[in-house]
């Protein structure tokens, strides 16, 4: 399964809270390609989202080990600037600082790494990519759902990332939003060349993945790619 | 570009973080503010008396003073007028004058009352904006311009000082606080008026070569072998030796401390509790690449901005406060622009430093925490 193309792998990776009292992973293996998309699925408690924290570093196992980008278990630093270059996140409540508005949640992506005026321009090519320029100079607050998960995907592509990680970016929009910003990410998936991995619910979402990985009291339960 | 479609920079970052609680924010500030207000208005009281008793003597041409060792207060000061003939007979001495001063309640306030021998160099030169010098036994007094108008008196008007009568038969004009705030009178009409006869406070001494330091020390050595008690030195030497000096300079430094340390812990309080509120953005920020580092000196930025502005307002409290007390407290002292500028660059920096100690234990806390918790804070 993993090979020196994969950009992502776990290996035997278990998660525990409460001092062993809860187990959100269980021996959980898994690699993923360079430009490979792959949705994991599974029930509410089937540890979909602890599996994506792992993967971007936002949390750590207990046990086993997570590979990006060739880098084995890399220290919470590293994660962090691994976070700021290889990994994108798009989180399902979309994450978005709300005294910033649009465009400068995407700057805020990028400081230390380019000039103001370099981060402004970037921050509307990005809103423009994912159809929202009009609305760079508004706040949170006044974006519809489905605004604020473009505004999320685009901070998320800030520093050109090679690995997008989704988690339920959909969950929280309307069927006709969901199905704009699922095209949205496949879109961006095959012109970016990224590899991207979307923990959903949504059967739709799942049918247009070549590769789908089903998740069960915190085991890998299936993993069929077409 | 639309008006909010701006370029985000770090200060506007810092900015927005502390505009988002402006009524915390101010408070916040106005404790800093009045913390660096309490230091530079009761340390530059103690300055302000010790460079406002050196410019007087300046202003005269006074190069030393023999005061009494250990003396309290320069007011309390006890000396042999006789003593005078042997300080002037010493090697380097070029003139002396015996000096009686007090401070007496006058109109609503208080006035250094001083006294001088009719034929020694401070009354000779005594300068008058109008009037004419006091004549011994007659009851009369010069009265330093402030005074005057504080008691809304004029040449040919009367005074009482300690219960007796006197009239005003001019008006000085120096430039220095304390002697624009000092009746003059005829030293032994001081002495009588305070029953001390033939008692002085101290000797103001000329010398011949007053920049050369050797010959300094030589005639300081040589008076001070006069008597075991007696202390030669500058009029500011001799200040910043009074206990009463050092008594206010250490209980304003005491008291300034512990404004210091409440403004500190304001700052704290109020990092902590923004840091505690953004747990939740701190951890975005942290997912989406930035270090701990990055995430500490944003919260250390926002604590230096907000003490920053609050020392520079401190600061213009403070010597506001300064004058008040100077006025109320201890009339005449002044403080130089030079003592000014180096005592709000003190304060700058302590307001500074109140606001990165403030602020430390919330960042340091802030940029350690784990994304993953902090991303699942409401």
């Amino acid at each position: 399964m993993a090979s020196a193309d994969s950009i992502l792998i776990v290996d035997h990776v278990r998660r525990e809270f409460d001092d062993g009292a809860i187990v959100a992973l269980d021996d959980v293996s898994l690699a993923v390609g360079r430009r490979e998309m792959v949705a994991v699925h599974g029930p509410n408690g089937s540890g979909k989202s602890t599996l994506l924290s792992v993967m971007a570093g936002l949390d750590l196992p207990t046990s086993g080990t997570v590979t990006v980008d060739g880098r084995r278990s890399p220290s919470p630093d590293q994660w962090t600037r691994l976070r700021a270059g290889a990994i994108g996140i798009v989180f399902q409540d979309f994450n978005l600082l709300p005294t910033l508005t649009a465009a400068e949640n995407i700057q805020v992506a990028m400081f230390g790494r380019l000039s103001a005026p370099e981060r402004w321009r970037k921050a509307n090519e990005l809103l423009e990519e994912v159809g929202i320029a009009h609305r760079a100079a508004s706040f949170p607050p006044q974006l519809s759902g489905g605004e604020r998960q473009r505004v999320s995907i685009a901070r998320s592509l800030a520093n050109d990332p090679e690995l997008l990680l989704a988690d339920e970016p959909t969950s929280n929009l309307d069927t006709r939003a969901g199905a704009a910003v699922t095209d949205l990410l496949l879109d961006l998936q095959a012109t970016r060349g990224l590899a991207l991995v979307i923990v959903t619910h949504d059967a739709r979402v799942r049918e247009r993945c070549p590769r789908t990985v089903g998740m069960q009291d915190g085991r890998v339960v299936e993993d069929v790619a077409e | 570009m639309s008006r909010n479609n701006r370029t985000l920079t770090w200060p506007g970052l810092i900015g927005r973080n502390l505009l988002r609680r402006p009524g915390r924010a101010l408070f916040t500030l106005l404790g800093v503010a009045l913390a660096v207000a309490s230091y530079v208005a009761l340390t530059g009281l103690a300055s302000g008396m010790i460079e406002g008793a050196g410019a007087s003597t300046d202003e005269r041409g006074v190069d030393l003073v023999v005061t009494p060792r250990g003396m309290v207060e320069l007011y309390s000061g006890s000396l042999p007028e006789s003593l005078e003939d042997a300080v002037r007979r010493q090697p380097g001495v070029s003139d002396v004058s015996a000096e009686l001063v007090t401070a007496l309640e006058f109109s609503d306030g208080q006035a250094i009352v001083t006294g001088w021998p009719v034929d020694r160099f401070p009354f000779r030169e005594m300068r008058l904006r109008e009037g004419s010098p006091p004549r011994a036994g007659e009851g009369e007094v010069v009265l330093g311009e402030a005074l005057a108008q504080a008691a809304d008196v004029g040449v040919g008007g009367e005074i009482e000082l300690n219960f007796a009568p006197f009239r005003v038969v001019g008006i000085s004009a120096y430039d220095n606080g304390y002697l624009r705030n000092m009746a003059i009178m005829p030293l032994g009409d001081l002495q009588e008026l305070l029953a001390r006869p033939g008692v002085v406070s101290l000797f103001q001494v000329r010398l011949d070569q007053p920049e050369d330091a050797a010959a300094r020390d030589a005639t300081s050595t040589a008076i001070e072998a006069l008597q075991p008690n007696l202390n030669v030195s500058t009029t500011v030497e001799a200040m910043r030796a009074s206990k009463l000096v050092q008594m206010i300079d250490s209980s304003s430094l005491a008291i300034s401390l512990v404004a210091l340390a409440i403004g500190c812990l304001s700052v704290l309080n109020t990092m902590a509790m923004g840091v505690e509120e953004r747990t939740r953005e701190i951890g975005i920020l942290a997912a989406i690449g930035w270090t701990r580092g990055r995430i500490l000196g944003l919260i250390l930025s926002e604590g230096f901005l907000l003490a920053g502005l609050g020392g520079v307002a401190g600061i213009l409290l403070g010597w506001v406060g300064q004058d008040y007390l100077v006025s109320n407290v201890s009339q005449g002292a002044e403080l130089d622009a030079s003592t000014m500028v180096s005592q709000a660059i003190r304060a700058q920096a302590i307001a500074l430093a109140l606001g990165l100690t403030g602020a430390f234990i919330p960042a340091w806390r802030a940029s350690r925490l784990a994304p993953a918790a902090a991303l699942r804070r409401q």
